[in-house]
């Protein structure tokens, strides 16, 4: 797993150049964002498939995002780095959710619902590894606020300081969180390979 | 027998592996460029996609939340009547009255035991009419509700305005007009009932109109209209256009013939895409033919994504390959270009056609002298050339 201590070695992100494009767009120049898709739009459909939306609901999620992005641009201040706040968004947007699908299978058992069952998830096609979908099994083990404490650690590659600001809670809570939830993810790895 | 120190090593090994993995994970690029084809607008003003997604959130919640009680209520009393059953309470016309914001007025109410018979409404008057799920009608003068023979609701002569909230996974809310059937999944429309056509013009969301096995699909600020009687048979069974008029409210070429709209194609593609993942490869095909023949990113990505229909679907490498030029061909510079070239040489590498891989492969390598699949095209090519 992630061995370096990424509170004390973020990634170097261009602030200025962020900067920079955040204005154009807010112009209404089309070209800058275009640029800004390219660039957030892999981590953004990463993100949101790492934490569990599924195959089907994934580009509804993503556009979702990116209004919201857009929307979003006017306001936005550079208090924080532009991908920070864009994982925010996702985050939030992931979350709302992770929510109705809980919410959705709860009415599901309910005895006056005569609905079709919901569709099998499909595996994406892109992703051939079993390996991941197992790994995404295991990450459905965890609570929504450890998996996205460990997804953005681990495999965002965002320092702590960073995830603090993207989950609003203090650095240590999300020290505490990552901890517990790389220990369940030990442990429930341990026990399918057994 | 492995230790249980070996065993936890092997473990973390893997899970660190896996993790590296999940990092470099690529996602579906056409998925990504079928979002951009709904979100490159923005900067012009279309945030169409933003007031759809808003407007189904919260409807999600409070349907359920009011199905429940609905239903809960139903489960009480034995029930004899249609399953939309109204509770109708209708007003006099106002000079300040709007169909869209219309004034509570519990002046008659119905009650729902009576509520069997049409609502009917006469010169200068109007209704409106709760159904079960918390779906709202609004009944303009000279207009009658009633219930087909599966209990849905019927608009049979004037003008209603639907507000249906977000419906629970699987299940849809129907109306019927006149041949036509109405399909959603939460979303306001309006739907005009004449003697000769009926009209379908839609605020927000998305309805399905059908007629025995042909659809249209319309989105947030479509009008369409069709007639009662002689509806000319559609080339092809999934093809999104009856015989009506397709036209956007917003356009300045509202009387033009169906031009394919972003909106529409967008959808479209989606459709697909369900076709595809339901067995159906050549109505995923004959749906992205047809949306080819437009414009905008919507006609790009349905050019690319026949080719992979052909090749994945109907095992048709060649033609995927024929499919693929064709989309160089008209989007030189397209923002699936890349993708397009990255197909060929794969497609052409397992055909074992080692001359025409190989020029694909050099040919890519000196586009994309930067590209991330630079490595990857490039063992690509080493494998074609060590092919005997």
């Amino acid at each position: 797993m992630n061995q370096q201590n990424p509170a004390e070695s973020p990634r170097p992100r261009p602030l200025a150049e962020d900067q920079a494009l955040v204005e154009r767009v807010r112009k209404g120049d089309t070209l800058a964002w275009r640029t800004l898709y390219e660039r957030y739009s892999q981590p953004v459909f990463r993100f949101v498939s790492a934490l569990g939306v599924p195959l089907e609901e994934r580009e509804d999620a993503a556009q979702d995002v990116f209004v919201a992005i857009y929307r979003g641009l006017k306001s936005f201040r550079g208090e924080a780095q532009l991908s920070t706040w864009i994982y925010r968004i996702a985050a939030r947007h992931a979350s709302h959710l992770g929510r109705r699908r809980r919410m959705r299978s709860f009415l599901s058992l309910l005895p006056w619902q005569e609905a079709e069952p919901e569709p099998e998830p499909q595996p994406d096609p892109a992703e051939k590894a079993s390996e991941l979908r197992l790994l995404d099994r295991l990450l459905a083990k965890l609570s929504p606020k450890k998996r996205m404490v460990l997804v953005l650690f681990e495999i965002e590659g965002l320092g702590v300081n960073e995830i603090a600001q993207v989950m609003g809670c203090p650095p240590n809570t999300v020290w505490s969180r990552l901890r517990h939830a790389r220990a369940e993810l030990v442990r429930a790895a341990r026990r399918i390979t057994r | 027998m492995k230790s249980p120190t070996q065993r936890t090593d092997d473990t973390e090994r893997w899970l660190s592996e896996t993790i590296e993995a999940a990092r470099r994970r690529i996602g579906d690029e056409v998925a990504r460029r079928r979002v951009w084809a709904r979100v490159e607008g923005l900067p012009a003003g279309q945030d169409r996609p933003l007031r759809r997604a808003r407007a189904l959130a919260l409807p999600a919640l409070t349907g359920a939340l009011v199905a429940i009680g609905v239903v809960a209520i139903l489960r009480m009393v034995p029930a004899t009547r249609p399953t939309h059953a109204p509770v109708v309470s209708k007003r006099a016309p106002s000079a300040t009255a709007s169909v869209s914001q219309p004034r509570t007025d519990a002046a008659r109410v119905v009650s729902p035991g009576a509520s069997a018979a049409p609502v009917r409404t006469g010169r200068g008057e109007k209704a409106r009419v709760a159904l079960v799920g918390g779906v709202g009608v609004e009944l303009d003068a000279d207009s009658v509700l009633s219930w087909d023979a599966e209990r849905r609701p019927l608009v049979e002569r004037g003008q209603a305005r639907f507000q249906v909230p977000h419906q629970a996974p699987g299940t849809r809310f129907a109306v019927s007009a006149g041949p036509y059937v109405i399909t959603v999944v939460g979303t306001k429309f309006h739907v005009g009932v004449g003697d000769d056509r009926v009209s379908v013009d839609v605020d927000e969301g998305v309805v399905e109109v059908w007629r025995g096995a042909r659809s249209v699909r319309l989105v947030e600020g479509d009008s369409w209209a069709g007639p009662m009687r002689g509806l000319a048979p559609p080339a092809v069974e999934h093809r999104p256009s009856l015989a009506g008029a397709f036209s956007r409210r917003t356009s300045s070429l509202a009387d033009s013939p169906a031009p394919v709209e972003n909106g529409p194609a967008s959808m479209e593609l989606t459709d697909a895409r369900s076709a595809i993942r339901e067995g159906r490869p050549e109505d995923a095909l004959a749906m992205l033919s047809h949306c080819a023949k437009g414009g905008g990113p919507a006609a790009e990505n349905a050019a690319y994504e026949m080719g992979r229909v052909l090749r994945d679907g109907l095992h048709r490498p060649r033609a995927a390959v024929a499919a693929w030029g064709a989309y160089r061909t008209r989007f030189p510079s397209g923002l699936l270009r890349a993708e397009a070239d990255l197909s060929i040489l794969e497609t052409l590498a397992k055909l074992g056609d080692k001359a025409a891989a190989l020029t694909e492969a050099e040919a890519f390598l000196a586009r994309y002298p930067n590209s991330e699949r630079r490595d990857e095209v490039a063992k690509l090519a080493a494998r074609v050339r060590g092919a005997p």
